[in-house]
């Protein structure tokens, strides 16, 4: 059958001329994968073997029923609480460090670019901004946390600046692309009749661009419960640390109840973010 | 901060606060969270702020300045990042194989599909897809153990919820003339969909699959921390050992990755646009 | 000959006072088709005209079994259609080919896969799975579409095409059907003259060899009156006349074409080109 259809007919107009070419891709394509498999030590047939089918199908049977005891219910509802608060404070933070960021680096508020070119030390100073953001985004809110874990110590402020720092970064950079996007002739015009850099933002930028804005914040944060919950794997406090606890421990029902109470806090907090995002309109 | 200026602004227009103001009480409640946040955290701000804490950050960032650069250490990077770049292509493969599986039978593809396993297949994406990476590595440490197989696994499996989401929402929204064209031959399902819905839609589904090997890529980078092989596992390791010279070679080695992964999207995005 | 012909192809339509709306249409809105009655022996060749809105692809629609009907009776081959089981209808359905006036064609594919789409209906699907990864039958195709002098285009992807050889390529689809009633909408819509006569000829001569039965609904009413032995009329979804071609008069017509004559004298309305690109889900990036 398979050598039936793939046998090539004489006509070579009948023949297809894209075959060569996908022949070409799918075989290069396994020849980059075959390392990959190895690379990544590929062998599903491990999760297969006795004494690992033993650990695991003892620690899924634990799953049920998940663990609930009030107290360790408590546990959990004080650590979920920490993880809102943890992005929450981490987000509040990120806009205190975004918001005068993106006042400099926006060039619609550019007093100096208001006569052509901008001059060359605003210039610089915008370029510098627009490198720490670069920076401070690119790393990941984990690496973050695990270098303020060793510098500030075990607890909430690691994931608290790790968060405010990266989300800082993102932030900075959207606002930035918001501001400069919509309409400029408002705040041209009120800096040209000589306002301040603050009140033509004020006055001839926020108001056409709040509601993306504030949107936009709004999501991050949603995004900040996701990686807040998370941080706490290093040891950054929240659902993350009580998690990594149960697990080293083989406690299969706490992390069974963890995981809901995970799984609701990230839906929560989904749908809280789609209705503030719908209110703010 | 710009809830603030919205409230403001209604403000200015309207009476100054009234009660059916959903935006005054919904910034209220921000505000109250916000304080809420910070009284409840023991962030021990004074630590934080003390000349001790900023003594420690000052030599942390110096060790930082000193980077190993030993062509050992320098292979062995290279090494791990390849491991890293071949963590997200073998877990962005898997996920989107098994995600357009799943995304079949849970969408429902035209006015008259009975859809019967839409729900649970559904259930099942989500369910996948709510819990972050990191979470499924440490759970599969336990059956995987450690190394750069049980990251792999966790991207795919993550990666699978989010992908056979977004491709089923493809499915759901293609056009359907052509569908609907083979299915009044009486052509089976099956078949519709390899010759109708799929070339319609699969330019969609490519380029969220490489949306998501993106953030694979950047995700593999510190899967490790939790020991699933990568730039992330050697990260932990040096760390945790305290060799910061190691450590600070590794750190930058991260932020490289992920600055051209960003630079190569970005570029890729703009070629594509054209 | 005729004889010959039902041996091979014993596929009659009738429908009895059958009444369908249109799928889109309002609960207000006036019924497609009202109160139609006809039959169609198996092998015969009808064009079916009328003004816009008159209801001739609702009647396609309704013989391809496409439309379900609100009251009446379809008989297909004998059997009451929506009377039938849902695997039963599929294999029904596979004996029908409907070539609607915008071939909706997916545009990316390429020429000879939307061809050989065709003929999925008798095939296995592990066969057109093999076929998507290496093209067969590319001869029966490229013949297909020599009959429209298209077989240059075989390899072609369909949105580099225009208009015209999109619609030409659908025609040409129904040569590699299995199906043995045609049912046609509006084929030469896009077509200069020169091609919409061949178009037409190569699909009633290709009909007539394997004994097809062949349903189009027209705008040409001079195509119809000459190519087809039979002509059907309809007007507010009703039938006006249904009569051999030679006894349509120019005073019928008129009366079906009543302020609606411009249409009589011009061609059909331009198609619009190829459907709009399904817009991307919007994507959330949390990183």
């Amino acid at each position: 059958m398979v050598t039936a259809t793939l046998v090539q007919p004489s006509n070579p107009a009948l023949r297809d001329p894209a075959w060569t070419g996908r022949l070409f891709w799918f075989i290069a394509l396994l020849i980059l994968l075959a390392p990959a498999l190895v690379a990544t030590e590929f062998r599903p047939w491990i999760l297969l073997e006795p004494d690992n089918l033993k650990v695991s199908s003892k620690f899924l049977g634990d799953f049920f029923p998940p663990e609930t005891n009030p107290e360790f219910l408590l546990l959990i509802a004080k650590e979920a609480w920490r993880t809102i608060a943890i992005a929450t404070a981490g987000t509040f933070l990120a806009l205190v460090l975004a918001i005068p960021m993106t006042l400099i680096s926006t060039r619609v508020l550019s007093i100096s670019s208001l006569s052509g070119r901008m001059h060359l030390l605003p210039f610089a100073v915008r370029q510098v901004i627009r490198w720490i953001l670069i920076i401070l985004r690119s790393v990941p809110e984990l690496i973050w946390a695990l270098v303020f874990v060793r510098v500030v110590g075990l607890g909430p402020a690691a994931g608290v600046l790790a968060i405010g720092l990266t989300y800082s970064g993102m932030l900075g950079k959207v606002y930035t692309e918001i501001l400069e996007s919509g309409e400029h002739h408002v705040a041209t015009n009120l800096m040209r009749n000589g306002s301040s850099r603050l009140q033509a933002f004020f006055y001839g930028v926020l108001p056409q661009n709040s509601t993306e804005l504030t949107s936009y914040t709004v999501y991050r944060w949603e995004c900040a419960i996701r990686a807040s919950a998370v941080l706490g794997f290093v040891g950054a406090g929240g659902l993350g640390q009580q998690l990594d606890n149960s697990m080293r421990m083989f406690n299969g029902g706490e992390v069974a109840t963890i995981l809901i109470v995970f799984m609701l806090l990230v839906g929560l907090a989904d749908l809280l973010s789609a209705w503030l995002r719908k209110v703010m309109q | 901060m710009a809830q603030k200026g919205h409230a403001m602004m209604n403000s200015q227009a309207n009476p100054w606060f009234r009660w059916n103001c959903s935006v005054c009480w919904v910034t209220l409640g921000l505000v109250l969270l916000t304080i809420l946040s910070f009284l409840t955290l023991d962030l021990q701000l004074g630590r934080l702020f003390s000349v001790d804490s900023a003594k420690r950050m000052g030599r942390f960032l110096g060790e930082l300045l000193s980077p190993d650069l030993r062509a050992i250490f320098l292979h062995k990077l290279w090494i791990a990042g390849l491991e890293t770049l071949a963590m997200s292509a073998v877990g962005t493969i898997l996920a989107a194989f098994f995600g357009l599986l799943l995304a079949i039978p849970a969408s429902k593809s035209h006015a008259n599909d009975p859809a019967h396993w839409r729900f649970l297949c559904r259930l099942v994406l989500n369910g996948l897809r709510s819990i972050p990476e990191l979470v499924w590595a440490a759970l599969i440490l336990i059956s995987a153990g450690l190394g750069p197989f049980a990251g792999t696994l966790a991207l795919a499996l993550h990666t699978t919820g989010v992908l056979g989401r977004l491709f089923s929402e493809s499915i759901e929204n293609a056009p359907q003339g052509a569908a609907q064209a083979l299915r009044v031959q009486g052509v089976s399902e099956s078949q519709v969909f390899l010759y109708a819905t799929l070339p319609t839609i699969i330019p969609q589904l490519m380029s969220y699959t490489f949306y998501r090997w993106e953030n694979n890529i950047r995700a593999a980078a510190v899967l490790g921390v939790v020991g699933g092989g990568g730039l992330g596992q050697m990260l932990a390791f040096h760390m945790g050992l305290f060799q910061m010279q190691e450590t600070s070679s590794i750190l930058i080695a991260i932020i490289l990755l992920v600055v051209l992964v960003d630079t190569m999207s970005y570029i890729a995005r703009r070629l594509m646009s054209r | 000959m005729p004889n010959q012909l039902s041996a091979r192809n014993d596929f009659g339509i009738e429908l009895s006072d059958v009444t369908a709306y249109h799928p889109a249409a309002t609960a207000q809105a006036p019924p497609a088709i009202q109160g139609l009655s006809l039959s169609i022996e198996p092998g015969e060749h009808v064009a079916v005209i009328g003004p816009s809105g008159s209801g001739k692809t609702s009647l396609l629609l309704v013989i391809a079994a496409a439309l379900k009907v609100k009251s009446g009776k379809v008989l297909l081959n004998h059997q009451s259609v929506w009377e039938l089981a849902t695997r039963k209808l599929q294999e029904l359905r596979g004996n029908l080919f409907f070539a609607p006036q915008t071939p909706p064609l997916p545009p990316r594919q390429r020429v000879i896969t939307a061809l050989l789409a065709a003929k999925l209906p008798r095939q296995s699907f592990f066969a057109s799975l093999m076929s998507l990864i290496y093209p067969r039958d590319s001869k029966e195709a490229s013949e297909a579409l020599a009959q429209f002098d298209l077989a240059d285009k075989l390899w072609q992807r369909v949105d580099r095409l225009s208009g015209g050889e999109r619609q030409r390529v659908g025609l040409a689809r129904a040569l590699l059907s299995p199906a043995t009633v045609w049912l046609i909408d509006e084929p030469l819509s896009a077509l200069d003259p020169t091609r919409a006569r061949q178009a037409m000829d190569s699909l009633i001569t290709h009909a007539k060899d394997h004994g097809i039965t062949l349903i189009t609904s027209l705008h040409q009413v001079d195509v119809a009156t000459s190519k087809f032995p039979r002509v059907i009329g309809l007007r507010d979804g009703k039938l006006v006349f249904d009569l051999p071609s030679s006894e349509v008069s120019k005073e019928l017509l008129a009366d079906l074409y009543r302020q609606h004559e411009h249409e009589l004298y011009q061609n059909a309305p331009v198609l619009p080109d190829s459907p709009p690109e399904p817009a991307p889900v919007k994507i959330i990036h949390c990183r």
